[in-house]
């Protein structure tokens, strides 16, 4: 053993000097970094942004979404027409498309990445945001450049969800898709190069937990005003690097391009780039909402004829109202988002320009506020034991979940269940495994109140699952027959009406509406949304990155 | 006198623990919302006058400002064992900073002793007692007995205890504390975690039933029983201090993993080890390195045990030999 | 030997068919699923997590499952993963080799230290270096592996000596063997001294104190009186019975040399199987879990096995019925 020893570290001092040169990377490659490996490069079946965001560049859609003004321009498509009614879309491709691989891109390839995306036998979400209440849309190709997609109603999410699908080559695809082994298909112990694409890159190498090297799709049919071929960067390294941590230390060493920080990165950013070694942008507030909801399905609290307390308390505004204004979201933003952050207000974020209203006043923290509002409504101590008791004498007792190891949520639990003790609610706090979190959210109900978010999408609709009373994810009380309290029933009306109106300004009315309702109703309390930011190298030119995406990306270059 | 310096050392954080609510300036839950992550504050026992220095125990009181914190240039008195502290401040003062919720580091250390300090002696007791116990009886005794108890171990060994702990995790009703929850999962982990330490002890026992003074033993008459305890588990109890005072550290710090899933201890309780998870972070330990206070004090209370442990064995085997 | 080893062959299997039937009943039992996170995806409809239950066949009665698991294992087919679609032996295998890797050049490190200095420290015992030795152990012993990665990381940052994390540069495909091997060796120096500190501190402090369980024994004394100098006897007196509990401690090591260290590999961004693990437990990825328990649980049982009969032919005593 020792002699191994000796030869082990003999080696390691002859390899020193070796190595010194080795490091590096390939001249003018754009490195960037993500904390995970794809779990498959077969875009359909992938259901998680590890996977998407290394997929993603290997594949356009038929539109696509500019991040900045949040409206859609051509992409495979160059142009589209709607039929007066709604009812009929016309998307015309452009000419002489070629896959990575030389072969003709065609509507035949539309037409075959529906018939996917619709088999059975390829369970995909998809499916699920191209069906119009419930019914698939019929396609259609009368020659090889266009595709009409017929429609049973008017449907305003249409483009966002054309935007969204990946067409495939369905001269690789088609065969296994008849074969019933679709899914498994460009898994990721293929050969990446093997992958047909029709976006701007093509894999030439994947290495598991290490790195995905790319290189521009020399089909590629985006050119600049000169004739010069877009994307301008020829290389890009996705690098897999599954601790945060590393990646800050790394992008501090220079080795990555772009990083987008954590709160807890930005003093640290600042001064770098004060020093220019670094460049940092503010890009707007996270899309998505974290909040605190309270249960109110019945499901869960009447038994046997039976009903629990808490319902009462919990479908009551008063008790909602006094929890808002008890909320120090201010104090939230400061010593858990350390200030980079700011107050949620309305359900839909700021960072959705169009659909966010922003006339919405906060119930601003007023613990006295709250605690007259209480006493008004009959929570008062009674007994005298320093906890409230509702007018029919049980204490304001309840538990708090929010899913563990998630820092921020715990943290913001702790201040929460601090601000109700301070009002005299008794909050028995317990962070559970995000399994059994979603066990008790979705199945067993059983569960009083809870902190948790959910991620923002440009198009409004695609919240419908949570807003409607129908829905699976209408957290306080889903899958309802139908809905329990008249503002339900009226946001169910208007996501309706929103999903079939076409007229921007008309469906941005709706959604203000439907935000005013849960901002005066409170079945969720928004607590606080992160601002986000980006980092990345000076050596990085023409670099727009927004909150949903880069802006004019494919003119970004790289100095030497 | 190591020994007794170590034992000093314990004691004083035991102590201090029970006595939280007196010997901690704060309580553990306390937020001071305008002092997230304030630094260390010093103490300082001599004020400047005109006339020289006067005894006057201070600290300066600190404000945040948009660039980080700052004096204010206000004088805090500190009191000494008055309104039933042991230490009492006329603004918040914060001797080994606050946590990003602006809690007392101090307090909660001294809080967290009553978890991190008693958790790892129940574990690794429990622990101690099975492996020995098996270990000792299936070396000792061989054959079948031998077979069963090994291939336990290794079946034991070979569980998932991850999705155990999750599985279990469901049936721990949610009314419990954090500390009782705990508890439960450090009972559970000890029982499924002798089987590694029973095997070492079953190769040790095996090979020093057939030494000279374990035969003299039995051949004076002796039960097994006893020669067992007199005779052959002494001459493992070297390994098994050692074995045991390793494993104090990793009930701790492995508290704050099982927090992962919900099962270790939750905010706002503390402990050393979820305390300790916080600083685990690149940036926030450049920006401010007291939060790894908590990591001191495991190795200290961890050193101590050590110490502890090395002396008690070596009285042990003394007592052996003097027989 | 033969004899026994040929019995305890036949036991292993009813005891590994036994591990696996538990360990699928004790994941199983395990609040929610894989599919348990896409329930929380506004845009994937409950329809679509019914017909991926069904895809994966997770609908049907836990029993049964594992009964189809044991079919296709014992055709050598370890199942799909949930997550990557992707057959659970090619990924394990794809891993493999990294974290073979790793481990066995950790152990050698780990081990080699710990002998060293657990026989110098006990042959010098209370002498200065002694003393200077057992409290740098201390400093050590008590830092987890993942914070010692942690700071070597910092601090290969701050030089350029070390390379921030891989297993391998990205040059590695257009080098010579002999430059392969050394790119290798060079990016194993961290995640190397990341997990031998800690353990060979550990270990060493064993290696020390079971050293001087027997110097003083009588056996070791009549060498002494015999005329021996101090390192025969220590070689070959003492060493002979202190080995004994460190056999069976490298029986415990053979089974872990293809788990991995998550916390270690997602710091150091080394290509193993502990973060391939570690995610497909958190994800709830059934056989992907199953294909691990399967590997540990049998070579844990090998290991055992080969550290039983090692013991048996160092220490004649143990070698009963």
């Amino acid at each position: 053993m020792r002699v191994f020893a000796s030869i082990f570290s003999a080696l390691l001092l002859l390899s020193i000097p070796a190595c010194k040169k080795a490091g590096g990377h390939p001249p003018l490659s754009l490195r960037l970094a993500t904390l995970s490996d794809p779990k498959t490069f077969n875009l359909i079946v992938a259901d998680e942004t590890s996977s998407t965001d290394a997929v993603g560049p290997l594949f356009d859609s038929l539109v696509e979404m500019d991040p900045l003004t949040l409206d859609f321009k051509p992409s495979l498509a160059e142009r589209w027409e709607v039929s007066p009614d709604g009812k009929r879309w016309t998307f015309t491709l452009r000419k002489n498309l070629v896959w990575s691989d030389g072969v003709p891109l065609t509507s035949e390839d539309v037409i075959f990445t529906m018939k996917v995306i619709y088999n059975p036998s390829v369970p995909n979400s998809y499916a699920d945001i191209l069906k119009v209440n419930g019914q698939p849309i019929q396609f259609f190709t009368p020659d090889k450049r266009t595709v009409e997609f017929y429609l049973p109603v008017p449907f305003a999410p249409f483009l966002h969800s054309v935007g969204g699908i990946p067409i495939l080559p369905e001269h690789i695809l088609e065969k296994d898709l008849k074969a019933g082994r679709f899914a498994s298909r460009w898994n990721i112990s293929e050969d990446p190069s093997s992958i047909v694409a029709s976006g701007p890159y093509t894999m030439v190498r994947y290495e598991p937990a290490q790195f995905i090297l790319y290189r521009r799709n020399p089909h590629y049919w985006k050119y600049d005003n000169n004739g010069q071929p877009l994307p301008y960067i020829e290389r890009r390294t996705l690098l897999i690097i599954p601790s945060a941590d590393t990646q800050f230390l790394r992008f501090t060493h220079g080795d990555i391009d772009i990083y987008s920080p954590r709160a807890e990165d930005i003093s640290r950013l600042k001064k770098l780039s004060r020093k220019g070694k670094v460049k940092i942008e503010k890009t707007g507030v996270a899309p998505g909402i974290t909040f605190l909801t309270f249960n109110r399905n019945p499901r869960h609290y009447v038994k046997n004829g039976k009903t629990d307390p808490r319902l009462r308390w919990f479908s009551d505004r008063c008790f909602l109202r006094a929890v808002a204004y008890s909320l120090d979201k201010k104090t939230m933003v400061q010593n858990v988002l350390l200030g980079i952050g700011v107050p949620a207000v309305a359900f839909i974020s700021p960072a959705n320009v169009k659909y966010h209203h922003p006339h919405l006043k906060d119930y601003d923290y007023n613990p006295s506020k709250a605690k007259e509002i209480l006493r008004k409504c009959g929570y008062v101590d009674t007994n005298g034991d320093g906890w409230l008791e509702d007018p029919e004498g049980n204490r304001i007792e309840f538990n708090l979940f929010t899913n563990a190891g998630n820092q921020v949520r715990e943290k913001l639990c702790s201040i929460i269940m601090d601000d109700l003790t301070k009002l005299g609610m008794k909050v028995n706090f317990r962070p559970l495994d995000f399994n059994s979190l979603v066990e008790r959210l979705v199945a067993s109900f059983d569960w009083d109140a809870v902190v948790i978010g959910f991620t923002g999408s440009v198009e409004p609709h695609n919240g419908a699952n949570i807003l409607k009373s129908s829905g699976k994810l209408h957290i306080w009380n889903p899958a309802q027959e139908k809905p329990a309290t008249s503002w339900e029933a009226e946001i169910d009306r208007l996501v309706d009406e929103g999903a079939t109106t076409l007229d921007e300004k008309k469906r941005i009315a709706i959604y203000w509406k439907i935000q005013e309702i849960l901002h005066r109703e409170l079945p969720v309390i928004p607590l606080v949304r992160q601002v986000l930011y980006s980092a990345y190298l000076p050596r990085v030119k023409n670099f727009y990155p927004t909150v949903w995406g880069w802006h004019r990306w494919e003119y970004m270059t790289l100095e030497p | 006198m190591k020994a007794k310096g170590a034992l000093i050392i314990l004691i004083i954080l035991a102590f201090s623990a029970l006595a939280a609510p007196i010997v901690a300036p704060y309580s553990y839950k306390h937020q001071f919302r305008s002092y997230p992550a304030a630094p260390p504050m010093r103490i300082h026992f001599f004020l400047k006058t005109d006339g020289g220095y006067t005894f006057r125990p201070h600290v300066r009181e600190i404000q945040r400002t948009p660039e980080g914190y700052r004096e204010t240039g206000r004088i805090c008195n500190v009191h000494l064992l008055s309104r039933g502290k042991l230490l009492s401040c006329e603004c918040p003062c914060f001797l080994l900073g606050s946590d990003s919720l602006g809690r007392d580091i101090l307090s909660r250390i001294i809080y967290g002793g009553r978890i991190s300090l008693s958790i790892g002696i129940v574990g690794v007791c429990i622990t101690a007692v099975l492996g020995l116990l098996f270990g000792g009886i299936a070396g000792y005794f061989g054959g079948l007995v031998d077979m069963l108890i090994m291939r336990l171990t290794e079946v034991l060994m070979s569980l998932p205890s991850f999705f155990l702990l999750l599985s279990l995790s469901v049936v721990i009703p949610p009314g419990l504390s954090s500390a009782q929850t705990f508890l439960i999962i450090v009972l559970i982990l000890s029982f499924i975690g002798w089987a590694g330490f029973a095997r070492v002890i079953r190769g040790m026992v095996a090979s020093i039933r057939t030494s000279d003074h374990v035969v003299a033993s039995l051949a004076m008459g002796a039960g097994h029983i006893r020669t067992l305890i007199r005779h052959v588990i002494p001459l493992t109890l070297g390994y098994t201090v050692v074995v045991m005072t390793l494993n104090i550290p990793a009930y701790i710090l492995g508290e704050s993993a099982l927090s992962m899933l919900g099962l270790g201890i939750r905010e706002p309780d503390p402990s050393w080890g979820n305390m300790l998870a916080e600083a685990l972070n690149i940036s926030i330990l450049a920006d401010r390195p007291w939060t790894l206070a908590p990591g001191a004090f495991i190795v200290l209370a961890v050193i101590a045990f050590n110490v502890i442990g090395e002396s008690l064995r070596a009285s042990l085997v003394v007592k052996e030999k003097g027989q | 030997m033969l004899k026994i080893i040929i019995r305890r062959l036949i036991v292993s299997i009813p005891l590994v068919l036994g591990i696996t039937l538990i360990s699928f009943l004790i994941i199983q039992a395990a609040p929610g699923d894989y599919l348990s996170a896409l329930k929380m995806n506004p845009q994937i409809s409950p329809e679509t997590v019914e017909r991926l239950r069904k895809s994966f066949g997770l609908d049907q009665p836990v029993l049964l499952q594992y009964f189809h698991w044991l079919w296709r294992v014992l055709h050598l087919d370890l199942g799909i993963s949930f997550a990557y679609r992707a057959p659970v032996a090619d990924l394990i295998a794809s891993r493999a080799f990294n974290t073979f890797l790793l481990s066995l050049a950790s152990i050698c490190v780990t081990w080699s230290l710990a002998f060293i200095i657990g026989i110098f420290t006990a042959w010098r015992k209370n002498k200065p270096e002694d003393k200077i030795l057992m409290g740098a152990s201390y400093l050590f012993m008590y830092t987890p592996g993942f914070l010692i990665a942690f700071l070597l990381l910092f601090a290969a940052s701050r030089s350029a000596y070390f390379p921030l994390g891989g297993t391998y540069s990205p040059e590695y495909f257009f080098m010579s063997v002999p430059q392969k091997i050394i790119d290798r060796l060079y990016h194993l120096v961290l995640p190397v001294i990341a997990m031998s500190v800690p353990s060979a501190s550990y270990l060493f402090r064993l290696v020390r104190s079971n050293f001087l369980e027997f110097i003083n024994e009588t056996f070791v004394t009549a060498a002494r009186a015999k005329g021996l100098s101090e390192r025969r006897v220590i070689l070959l007196h003492v060493m002979r019975n202190a080995l004994n509990p460190f056999i069976t401690l490298l029986g415990f090591e053979f089974a872990t040399v293809l788990s991995g260290a998550a916390l270690i590999e997602i710091i150091l961004n080394l290509q193993g199987l502990g973060t391939l693990l570690l995610k497909a437990v958190l994800a709830q990825d059934l056989y992907l879990i199953m294909g691990s328990v399967l590997m540990g649980s049998v070579l844990l049982v090998i290991g055992n096995m080969f550290a039983d009969a090692a013991l048996a032919v160092v220490d004649p005593r143990v070698r009963v019925e």
